[in-house]
């Protein structure tokens, strides 16, 4: 009973203090909005994005999700929302999101623009009985279920950009830092505040055929004694606006980069195999990611 | 000697008088318009394989226009979106490769510029399906190029969920808009921010669309797809006379209106004007066309002072009164007509090119020729019924000497009809007649007799 108690506490804090199911870094081209709230509509596109990913780490804690996203700009220009959902497990933990974001941007000059978002949270966590073996049936954790929870809490994010050319953000994710304490009574914990920064630029090649696009993503725990960050680089060679292939590095894992854009459909898939230690404790090629994008143009010609 | 003296001085007198008599024969050198030529020429530099159109001259040589050219920067689904786009003339006719506006005009969904008053450029934009709305922006004119503009606003009294595409300011606060919400695109009138209403005298079944008001001539221009055009969307003319519209009609020089659709008229002087067009010969979908009317000029020798005898002309019941009864003519019915124009549209103008002819009392009548070309012709306003009268008034005008006289259409004649209406003309070769006195009869343009006065 005691050992499974330390055992779950120690992953419940494992799931707080890093927030790794709700915000992570994805392998795909997914759109600044993914890790910042200001990036909402960043083209004036209404539009909808899935991606799912698992990892092959173990046989059966392979960590895998699914998020949707969609964001549209209201007919004036300035004024934008969003809204995100994930759903992630690895092992036992069980994650839900949801976010919904409102957007606000000005023009900074002929072709620039400053945008401002501001999100509202709610994170469900709960755990996979059916991967759970405790070593006592009174086990809290079974009785009352004492490891599922729910918290709300806001982001906030502000960005600078050129549609399809460039964009740089910085957000703060769990700005509120909600308290939670669902394990034990008199234990008191928060979310921690996580900080993203986002860049992308685009470089047009062979006369407008190409373009070689290049994102970074970075993110840091904020305050956290021990410092941890995750990062992720990526280069994307786009042709003729039909395909693209790139590739990238990303805390450990090289990547490679493949899609396609069929109309106002883009579909993708981004592979990463492990380098350094982290080759002895997973398969060889282990991560995968699918990404499915649906741009709905809802905008209509004078003519 | 003396009487010598007064010989000679008899002889040098007669001389003398005979060369007072020659000396009204003198010449002069004029500059003379003799014919207008219209040219349409499409304005490659700018246009591109897709739709290029709504095109908006600001001062003389900047120029803005929509596009929905191929975008290089956005993605598929946005890379047709249209566009505002600038170019400035670089020299006559030359202009600068295209420049797309920025964010201050352009939303990166579809944004057109459909308008321009003093203040203020009019915008089209969409962000849902056939709900094109229209805003405003306020014309930066101290700006360092003429398409800066800033505080974008919607027109929340013209807007509504259908759909507004055009919009042209007119006299006072009123503007002319189009929009579908009576089913199809027709022209309404909003003063202030009253609630608008059609103009039902420009409105059909059919669509009109692309308004342009030319303040200059008090005139709306606008393109339809009605029946009793020439193909696809043509272009019509409304004066505003008195406050009131005439109903509108049909442009008919076949350089503005064509089979294709003709669109987007911009009249900015008789010899500059605009349209969009995806006629047969352009770079592909909508071209924008520069339409340029030129006069040809030419020098050429005017008798100023001739010797004009009508009172010698006092019977002709002879040849030419015979031939005409011949012709079933009797009774007479003539009209004196001084000239035919397609380029002088109204009487006023006439009157203002011509001036001596004031003293006439002179009426104007259209008629379309071939089909398509309207013609206006000016008219003694007065029926003869007696040739010789008639023919008296033709060579009164003649004398004035203030008409031009190059051209059959432009030489004062007589016309008649005969109960087939076969359309007889009796006029006479300028030298000829003063050393001759003679007259043609042509039938429905083709001579088919002459004879002499005398």
């Amino acid at each position: 009973m005691k050992k499974t108690k330390y055992i779950l506490l120690s992953v419940s804090l494992l799931l707080i203090s890093t927030q790794s199911y709700s915000q992570r870094i994805w392998g795909n081209p997914v759109g600044q909005y993914a890790y910042n709230p200001a990036g909402a509509a960043m083209n004036d596109l209404g539009e909808l994005v899935s991606c799912f990913y698992t990892t092959y780490e173990s046989a059966i804690n392979s960590p895998k999700g699914l998020m949707l996203m969609g964001s549209s700009t209201f007919p004036t220009d300035n004024i934008g929302a969003g809204f995100r959902l994930t759903s992630e497990s690895g092992g036992v933990i069980k994650n839900l999101m949801g976010e919904a974001t409102f957007m606000y941007r000005v023009n900074l000059s002929r072709d620039t623009k400053l945008a401002f978002g501001l999100s509202a949270v709610f994170n469900q966590i709960g755990l996979d009985y059916d991967l759970l073996t405790p070593q006592h049936s009174q086990d809290p954790i079974i009785t009352i279920g004492a490891e599922t929870g729910s918290y709300v809490d806001a982001n906030f994010g502000i960005s600078i950009y050129e549609a399809n050319h460039f964009y740089f953000g910085v957000a703060g994710y769990n700005l509120i830092g909600q308290q939670t304490s669902w394990l034990l009574p008199n234990f008191t914990n928060r979310a921690s505040r996580l900080i993203s920064a986002s860049g992308m630029y685009s470089l047009n090649l062979f006369q407008g055929d190409g373009k070689l696009e290049t994102t970074v993503v970075g993110m840091t725990f904020m305050p956290q004694d021990d410092f941890t960050f995750s990062y992720d680089a990526s280069t994307r060679l786009i042709m003729n606006k039909t395909f693209w292939v790139g590739g990238g590095y990303s805390n450990s894992f090289v990547k490679l980069l493949l899609g396609l854009y069929i109309q106002n459909l883009t579909v993708g898939y981004t592979g990463a195999i492990g380098m350094g230690d982290i080759t002895s404790y997973t398969y060889a090629f282990p991560k995968h990611e699918l990404f499915l994008r649906m741009e709905l143009n809802t905008s209509s010609s004078s003519r | 000697m003396n009487k010598l003296s007064y010989t000679v001085l008899l002889c040098l007198s007669i001389m003398f008088s005979g060369l007072s008599y020659a000396q009204k024969f003198k010449t002069e050198f004029k500059l003379r318009e003799v014919a207008k030529d219209t040219v349409c020429v499409n304005m490659q530099t700018i246009n591109s394989p897709y739709d290029d159109y709504l095109p908006f001259l600001i001062g003389k040589k900047d120029m803005l226009f929509t596009s929905n050219r191929k975008n290089t920067q956005e993605g598929q689904t946005l890379q047709y979106s249209e566009k505002v786009y600038w170019t400035r003339e670089k020299k006559k006719n030359d202009w600068q490769k295209p420049k797309k506006n920025g964010y201050s005009w352009n939303s990166d969904n579809n944004t057109a510029l459909i308008g321009i008053g003093d203040a203020l450029y009019y915008f089209y934009r969409s962000y849902w399906k056939d709900n094109g709305e229209i805003f405003t922006a306020e014309r930066d004119t101290k700006g360092k190029e003429p398409w800066q503009a800033s505080n974008l606003k919607k027109m929340n009294y013209i807007c509504t969920k259908y759909d507004e595409n055009s919009i042209t300011p007119s006299n006072g606060d009123s503007v002319f808009f189009v929009s579908n919400r009576n089913g199809n695109y027709d022209i309404f009138l909003q003063v202030g921010e009253a609630k608008a209403s059609p103009v039902e005298i420009l409105n059909t079944e059919y669509n009109e669309n692309d308004v342009f008001f030319s303040f200059a001539n008090q005139t709306l221009y606008f393109s339809s797809n009605r029946p009793g055009g020439i193909g696809g969307y043509d272009i019509y003319r409304a004066p505003i006379i008195d406050n009131t519209f005439s109903a509108p009609e049909l442009l008919r020089d076949t350089m503005i209106n064509s089979s294709s659709d003709d669109r987007d008229f911009r009249w900015y002087n008789d010899s500059l004007m605009y349209l969009s067009s995806n006629r047969l010969m352009g770079l592909g979908g909508f071209d924008i066309y520069n339409i340029r009317v030129k006069s040809r000029n030419v020098y050429d020798t005017i008798i100023t002072e001739i010797p004009i005898i009508v009172d010698t002309i006092k019977d002709l019941k002879g040849e030419l009164y015979a031939k005409l009864k011949e012709l079933g003519l009797f009774p007479f019915r003539g009209e004196v007509q001084v000239g035919a124009y397609r380029y002088i549209p109204s009487l006023d103008d006439f009157l203002t090119k011509f001036p001596c002819i004031k003293t006439q009392n002179i009426r104007m009548d259209k008629i379309i020729v071939d089909d398509s070309i309207t013609v206006h012709k000016y008219i003694v306003d007065t029926l003869y019924t007696d040739v010789d009268k008639a023919v008296n008034k033709q060579i009164e005008i003649e004398a004035m000497r203030c008409l031009p006289d190059e051209v059959f259409s432009d030489m004062p004649f007589i016309g008649m009809l005969d109960k087939d209406k076969n359309r007889y003309a009796i006029f006479w070769k300028k030298d000829e007649f003063h050393t001759k006195k003679v007259f043609y009869i042509f039938k429905n343009g083709k001579q088919i007799w002459k004879t002499r006065l005398f």
